[in-house]
C-alpha cells in the first residue's frame, strides 16, 4: 500500500511537470485572436438590460465579421458585474489580463463603471460606455473612457424645460433612489428647474428594494405637487406609479429613461398610463439605421428583446470595428484613436467624439406610456 | 529519496497542480477533475490513500509547513503571473482571515453570529477613511482592528443577556443597521455610490500599484496584496492556534461544553465571553482594512447579510473549530463561484445546490475536528 | 391626525402580512428548532405557482380583473387554491429533503441549509419562470375604488388584507388551543421527549405543521401580490427577514407573540417612514435597533416562553 501511495506521488510531480511547462507551450502556438467584451448586468438585477445591450453589440461584431470589415475575425465575449461593483472590478481585471482583449463596452449600472476606471486606465483598455449614465465618467481626464449613450447631463435640463414650459407643472415631488443614480437624476434636475421657477415641494429617498410606498406617497399626497418626479429604475417606479393610483393620486408621474423600460409598462399595468418621461433613448423610427437594426436584430435570433439600450449596444460594437479598423488590434492605439475620431457613422448617423470621449450629437426626447406603448410625447 | 525531501517536493506539486487547475481547468477538464474528486472521496480505496498521504505529511510536520510556506510564496510564480488568479487568491485569502475569526465565535464558544459582514464592513469602513485622511496603511490598520474590537465587545455584551438563535437575530440585526447606516450616512460613507480612489499601500518607497521587479522575473502589481494577504493570514492563523493551545483555550471548550460548571471554578463568565467576542471580530477588521485597499473601492453592496452567510458557510463546511479546516473552506468557498463563472446564469443555483448537499452529507464539515469527536451539540 | 389615523391602516395592512410569515418561523423553530430562512422563498413558490395558473387561464386577457364574472371568480379561486396547495407541498418537501436529514445535526446547520434552499428557489424562479428575471404584475382582484373617511383612505385591498389574517389568526388559535393536532404540537413544544414517549409522533406533527406553516407563508406571498400587485424572485427575502424580526420580537415558539411581533414591526415602519423627514431610508435601521433593545431588556422576546438555555 505504501509504495502504491509513493508511486501516485510520483506521477502526479512527474505529470504535473510536464502539464505544467506545456501549458503555455500550447498557448503560443495558437493563431491570434481578437477579442472585444461587453462588460454589464447579465445576473441579478437589471439583467434585460444587460442581456439587450450585450446581444445589440454581438449584433455588430457578427455583421463585421460576415462582411469581412477587418483582416481578423472578432469574438464576443461577455462577463457580467452582477450590477455590483466588487464584481464589476473582478470581471474587468479578467479581461485586462487577457491580452487579446482589445477593447470593451462596460457597464449599465453607474455605480459600477465609477469603481472600475482606474482598472481600464492601469492596464490601457478602452472602455466605450453603452448604458451609464453619471456625468462623471468622462470628466476626470482619463483616456480610456469614452461614450455612446447620453449622460444626465444632456437629459436633465430638456426635462425641466418641458415640465415648467410646455407642460405647466410648477411644483414638484421627487422620489429618488439613495445611489449615484438617483443623485444624479436629482442634483442635475432641482437647479435647472428651480431657475425655470418650478418649486420642489418634497425629496423622498428609498432603498433599492422597498415594496411600500404608501408611507412616503400619503405625506406627498397632502402636498398636492402638480407631478411627482421618479429618479430610479424600473421596478420602484412601476410600484410607486401602482401605490400613487391606488391612493387616488391623479397628478402625472414624470421621469426619465431610467425606468423607461417595456418591463415598467408590463409592470405598471394600467396604473402606468400616461408617465412622461425624457429620454435618450431614441425610437428607432427616428434613427437613420433604426428600421434596418430591427430587422436584423430578429433575423439574428436572439431569444432577449433588444431592450431600450440595445441601440447604444450596436453603435457601441459599430465604433469599436472603425476603432479596429483603423488602428488594428493594439489597446494603446485604440485608446488612443477615439477622440480623433471625427467621422464614424453608427446607427444614429454620422458622429464624432468630442474631446471628452462622448459621442456626438447626442439624442434627446421626450416620451410618454400611451396605449401600452412609449410614443414621441405630442410637440 | 529522503522522506522529508519527498514530502515537500509532492506538496509544491500539489501547489504547482493547483495553480494550473485554477488557470487552466475549464468545461470538460474542469468537470473530470471534479468527478475525480467526488470518487475520489467517496470510493473506500482511494480515501485509505488519502489517509495515508496525510499520516506521511503530518510525520513530517516541519517539512510540511516549510513546504507549505515555500509554496504558497512560489504560487504567483506558478500561476505564471496571472493577475486575476493572484487578485482572486488574496481576496480568498481575506476571506480565510474573516472564517479564522468567525470560528472564535462560532467554533470556541459556540455563538452563531450572522453579522459578521458587519464587522467587515465597520472595518472596511475605519480603515479607508483614516488611510484617506493621510495615515499609513498599518496604522489604519491597527485602527481598524482596534474599532472592530470594540464593536465585537459590545456584541459580546448583547451575547451575555442572549444566547443561541436569539444571539443569532443580534447580530443579524446588528450586520443590516451596518449596511443601512453605511447607505444612509452619506457625509461619512458616500453611501451607495462607495469610496472609490483608496490609496495604495506603500512601504520603503515600493507601492502596491507597482509590479515587484526581482530582476529576472516581473511579478504582477497584484502579487504585493498576495503575499500582504499570505503574512497576514500566517499572522492570523499563528494567533487563533496560540490562544486554542495555552489556557484560554481550554477555558473556551469547557465554557461551550458547561457554562455553569466554569463559573463555579472561578471564571468570571461574562467578562471573558464578551472579550471573547471582541478577539473574534478584531480579525475582521484585519480582513476589512486589507479588503478596501486590496480592490481600492467598497460600498455597502461588499457586506450584505449573503456575505456574512458566506463566511459562516466556510466556517462550517471547512469543519468548525478545526482551523486548517476553516481556511481551506474559506478558500474553496471564494474560489468556488469564479470556477463556476461558466455556468453564467446558474452560477448561484448550483452554488446553493452544492451548499445543501455538502450539509446534508457532511453536516460536520470537510475537516472536521478531531478535539471534538466526544463533544456532544 | 388623519395623517397618524392612515400610516395606522397602512401600518396594519403591513402586519398582517409579516404576522402570517411569521407564526410559520415561530411554530417551526419551537418544534424543531430551526430557524428557518427560506421561509419568505417557499411564499414566493406559491405565489409564482399561483400566478402560472393565472396566466394560464386568463392567457390573452388584460392581467387586471375589472369585471365580474363566474369565470374570473373561477380562475381566481383556482389560483389562490394552487398558490396555497404548491407553498404547502414545496413545504413538506423541503422538510422531508433539507432539514429532516439534518434532525441529529446542530440547528446552525439547519439554519445554514435553509439559506441554501432559499438560493436554489430564488435562482430557479429568475432562470426557470418565463421571463422569471423581471418584476411580473399580478393580477387584481380587489376593485381599486377607495373608501374615505374623515380624511382617511381606506381601500379595499386594506380591508381584504387586514380581515383574511383577523379569520386566519382565530381559525390557527382555535386549531392551536382545541384540536389533536394543536395539542400535539404543543406538547411538542414543551417537551419533546416526554411527548414522544407518551406516543406523540414527532415526524407526522412536524410534517403537518410544515404543511400549515408553509400554507400560511403562501398566503401571506399571495396578499403581498395582491396588495402590491407586483412580484419578482427575491420577494420573499424581504418576508424572511420581517417575518423573522417578528417572531422573535414577540418570542419564538409562541403564535400571540408572533402576532404582537408582526402588529409592532409594521407600526415601526410607518412611523419611522411617515413622521421622519426623508425616515424611508431609515426605517429598517428603526425596526432593528428597536429589535435589539428589546431582546437585551427582555432576552426571550416579549412573549417567549422557551428559555435562554435552550439552544
Amino acid at each position: 500500500m505504501k509504495s502504491w501511495t509513493r508511486t501516485g506521488f510520483r506521477i502526479a510531480v512527474i505529470a504535473s511537470a510536464v502539464l505544467f511547462a506545456g501549458g503555455p507551450m500550447a498557448a503560443s502556438a495558437q493563431q491570434r485572436v481578437v477579442k472585444v467584451a461587453y462588460v454589464g448586468p447579465l445576473t441579478g438585477p437589471n439583467t434585460a438590460m444587460g442581456i439587450g445591450t450585450r446581444n445589440s453589440m454581438d449584433l455588430a461584431i457578427r455583421e463585421a465579421n460576415a462582411a469581412n470589415a477587418l483582416p481578423f475575425k472578432l469574438e464576443m465575449l461577455s462577463e457580467s458585474d452582477d450590477s455590483k461593483p466588487s464584481t464589476g472590478v473582478a470581471a474587468i481585471q479578467k479581461l485586462c489580463n487577457d491580452p487579446d482583449v482589445i477593447a470593451t463596452s462596460a457597464h449599465w449600472n453607474s455605480p459600477v463603471a465609477l469603481a472600475t476606471i482606474p482598472y481600464f486606465k492601469q492596464c490601457n483598455l478602452l472602455n466605450l460606455v453603452s448604458g451609464a449614465s453619471v456625468d462623471a465618467l468622462t470628466q476626470q481626464g482619463v483616456p480610456e473612457m469614452a461614450r455612446v449613450s447620453t449622460p444626465f447631463g444632456y437629459l436633465l435640463p430638456h426635462l425641466a424645460e418641458n415640465l415648467v414650459d410646455k407642460l405647466k407643472f410648477k411644483t414638484i415631488a421627487i422620489v429618488k433612489s439613495r445611489d449615484a443614480f438617483g443623485d444624479a437624476g436629482t442634483d442635475g434636475f432641482v437647479p435647472e428647474y428651480e431657475k425655470r421657477g418650478g418649486k420642489i415641494v418634497a425629496v423622498e429617498g428609498y432603498n433599492v428594494g422597498d415594496r411600500d410606498y404608501t408611507a412616503i406617497l400619503t405625506k406627498i399626497r397632502q402636498l398636492k405637487p402638480d407631478a411627482v418626479y421618479l429618479a430610479g429604475l424600473t421596478t420602484e417606479a412601476a410600484l410607486v406609479v401602482r401605490q400613487m393610483r391606488q391612493l387616488g393620486m391623479k397628478m402625472a408621474f414624470v421621469g426619465h429613461a431610467g425606468w423607461q423600460t417595456s418591463t415598467f409598462i408590463e409592470a405598471a399595468g394600467p396604473a402606468g398610463e400616461g408617465a412622461i418621461v425624457v429620454t435618450s433613448l431614441p425610437f428607432l423610427d427616428r434613427l437613420p439605421d433604426g428600421a434596418g437594426y430591427a430587422k436584423r436584430y430578429a433575423a439574428a435570433g436572439f431569444k432577449e428583446p433588444h431592450e431600450a439600450y440595445g441601440p447604444f449596444g450596436y453603435a457601441a460594437g459599430q465604433v469599436i470595428v472603425e476603432l479596429l479598423r483603423r488602428h488594428g488590434p493594439d489597446r494603446k492605439a485604440i485608446v488612443a484613436g477615439v477622440r480623433q475620431l471625427q467621422d464614424v457613422k453608427t446607427i444614429f448617423g454620422p458622429g464624432r467624439f468630442d474631446d471628452r470621449g462622448e459621442l456626438q450629437p447626442k439624442y434627446v426626447d421626450m416620451a410618454v406610456l400611451k396605449g401600452g406603448d412609449w410614443v414621441p410625447l405630442p410637440k | 529519496m529522503p522522506r522529508p525531501g519527498f514530502v515537500v517536493l509532492s506538496i509544491l506539486a500539489g501547489f504547482a497542480v493547483l495553480a494550473l487547475f485554477l488557470r487552466k481547468a475549464e468545461g470538460w477538464i474542469l468537470a473530470t477533475v471534479v468527478a475525480a474528486i467526488v470518487v475520489g472521496v467517496a470510493v473506500p480505496a482511494s480515501r485509505q490513500a488519502t489517509r495515508q498521504g496525510l499520516a506521511m505529511l503530518q510525520g513530517y510536520p516541519r517539512a510540511a509547513t516549510a513546504a507549505c510556506v515555500i509554496g504558497a510564496i512560489l504560487l504567483p510564480i506558478f500561476l505564471q503571473n496571472d493577475g486575476y488568479w493572484i487578485h482572486v487568491l488574496s481576496i480568498a485569502m481575506i476571506f480565510a482571515i474573516m472564517a479564522i475569526g468567525l470560528n472564535v465565535h462560532l467554533g470556541e464558544i459556540g455563538l452563531v453570529n450572522l453579522g459578521y459582514a458587519g464587522l467587515f464592513a465597520v472595518g472596511a469602513y475605519a480603515s479607508t477613511l483614516l488611510s484617506q485622511a493621510g495615515a499609513p496603511f498599518w496604522l489604519a490598520t491597527l485602527f481598524a482592528m482596534a474599532v472592530c474590537w470594540t464593536t465585537g465587545g459590545l456584541l459580546g455584551v448583547c451575547s451575555i443577556r442572549t444566547s443561541g438563535d436569539y444571539f443569532a437575530l443580534v447580530t443579524l440585526g446588528f450586520g443590516l443597521i451596518v449596511q443601512q447606516l453605511i447607505i444612509n450616512l452619506t457625509w461619512l460613507t458616500q453611501g451607495n455610490n462607495g469610496i472609490t480612489n483608496i490609496p495604495a499601500v506603500t512601504a520603503l518607497g515600493h507601492s502596491s500599484k507597482m509590479p515587484i521587479d526581482l530582476g529576472f522575473i516581473r511579478l504582477v502589481p497584484e502579487t504585493n496584496f498576495f503575499y500582504l494577504c499570505l503574512i497576514a493570514l500566517s499572522g492570523s492563523l499563528l494567533l487563533a492556534r496560540h490562544y486554542q493551545k495555552v489556557w484560554i483555550g481550554r477555558m473556551w471548550t469547557a465554557l461551550r461544553q458547561d457554562a455553569i460548571g466554569v463559573s463555579c471554578f472561578g471564571l468570571d463568565v461574562p467578562r471573558f465571553k464578551i472579550l471573547t467576542v471582541a478577539f473574534g471580530s478584531m480579525f475582521a477588521g484585519l480582513a476589512g482594512s486589507l479588503f478596501a485597499h486590496e480592490i481600492g473601492f467598497i460600498s455597502p453592496d461588499d457586506f450584505t447579510l449573503l456575505h456574512s452567510v458566506e463566511v459562516l458557510a466556510s466556517v462550517i463546511l471547512g469543519g468548525i473549530g478545526n482551523l486548517f479546516g476553516v481556511t481551506v473552506g474559506a478558500i474553496i468557498l471564494s474560489v468556488a463561484p469564479e470556477k463556476l463563472r461558466f455556468l453564467g446564469d446558474y452560477r448561484l443555483l448550483m452554488y446553493g445546490a452544492m451548499l445543501v448537499v455538502l450539509l446534508i452529507y457532511r453536516p460536520l464539515g470537510l475537516l472536521p475536528d478531531p478535539r471534538r469527536r466526544f463533544e456532544s451539540f | 391626525m388623519d395623517l397618524i389615523l392612515q400610516h395606522l391602516v397602512n401600518a396594519l395592512a403591513l402586519s398582517a402580512v409579516y404576522a402570517l410569515v411569521a407564526i410559520g418561523i415561530s411554530l417551526f423553530f419551537g418544534v424543531i428548532g430551526i430557524v428557518n430562512l427560506a421561509h419568505g422563498d417557499i411564499a414566493t413558490v406559491g405565489v409564482f405557482a399561483s400566478l402560472a395558473v393565472f396566466q394560464f387561464l386568463l392567457s390573452g386577457g388584460a392581467m387586471d380583473i375589472t369585471t365580474l364574472s363566474a369565470g374570473m371568480v373561477i380562475a381566481t379561486l383556482a389560483a389562490l387554491a394552487a398558490g396555497l396547495a404548491v407553498a404547502a407541498i414545496s413545504g413538506v418537501l423541503f422538510y422531508r429533503v433539507a432539514f429532516y436529514p439534518l434532525r441529529a445535526a446542530p440547528p446552525i446547520i439547519g439554519l445554514l441549509c435553509s439559506v441554501g434552499v432559499g438560493f436554489i428557489i430564488r435562482e430557479s424562479i429568475l432562470n426557470f419562470y418565463p421571463n422569471g428575471r423581471n418584476p411580473q404584475p399580478f393580477p387584481s382582484i380587489i376593485p381599486p375604488e377607495l373608501i374615505e373617511v374623515g380624511g382617511v383612505i381606506i381601500q379595499y385591498k386594506h380591508i381584504f388584507v387586514i380581515g383574511t389574517a383577523v379569520v386566519v389568526m382565530f381559525a390557527l388559535a382555535y386549531c392551536v388551543e382545541r384540536t389533536r393536532f394543536g395539542r400535539a404540537m404543543r406538547s411538542i413544544l414543551n417537551n419533546r421527549e416526554v411527548a414522544q414517549s407518551l406516543g406523540v409522533s414527532t415526524f407526522k406533527v412536524t410534517v403537518a405543521l410544515f404543511a400549515m406553516g408553509s400554507a400560511l407563508a403562501g398566503l401571506a406571498g399571495l396578499m403581498n401580490a395582491l396588495y402590491y400587485n407586483l412580484v419578482q424572485s427575491d420577494m420573499g427575502t424581504l418576508l424572511t427577514v420581517k417575518g423573522f424580526t417578528a417572531a422573535v420580537i414577540g418570542g419564538l415558539g409562541n403564535i400571540y407573540g408572533a402576532l404582537l411581533g408582526a402588529v409592532l414591526v409594521g407600526l415601526i415602519e410607518a412611523v419611522t417612514a411617515g413622521f421622519i423627514p426623508d425616515g424611508s431610508a431609515y426605517k429598517d435601521v428603526a425596526v432593528f435597533g428597536v429589535l435589539i433593545a428589546i431582546l437585551i431588556a427582555r432576552p426571550n422576546g416579549l412573549m417567549g416562553r422557551l428559555s435562554a438555555e435552550r439552544v
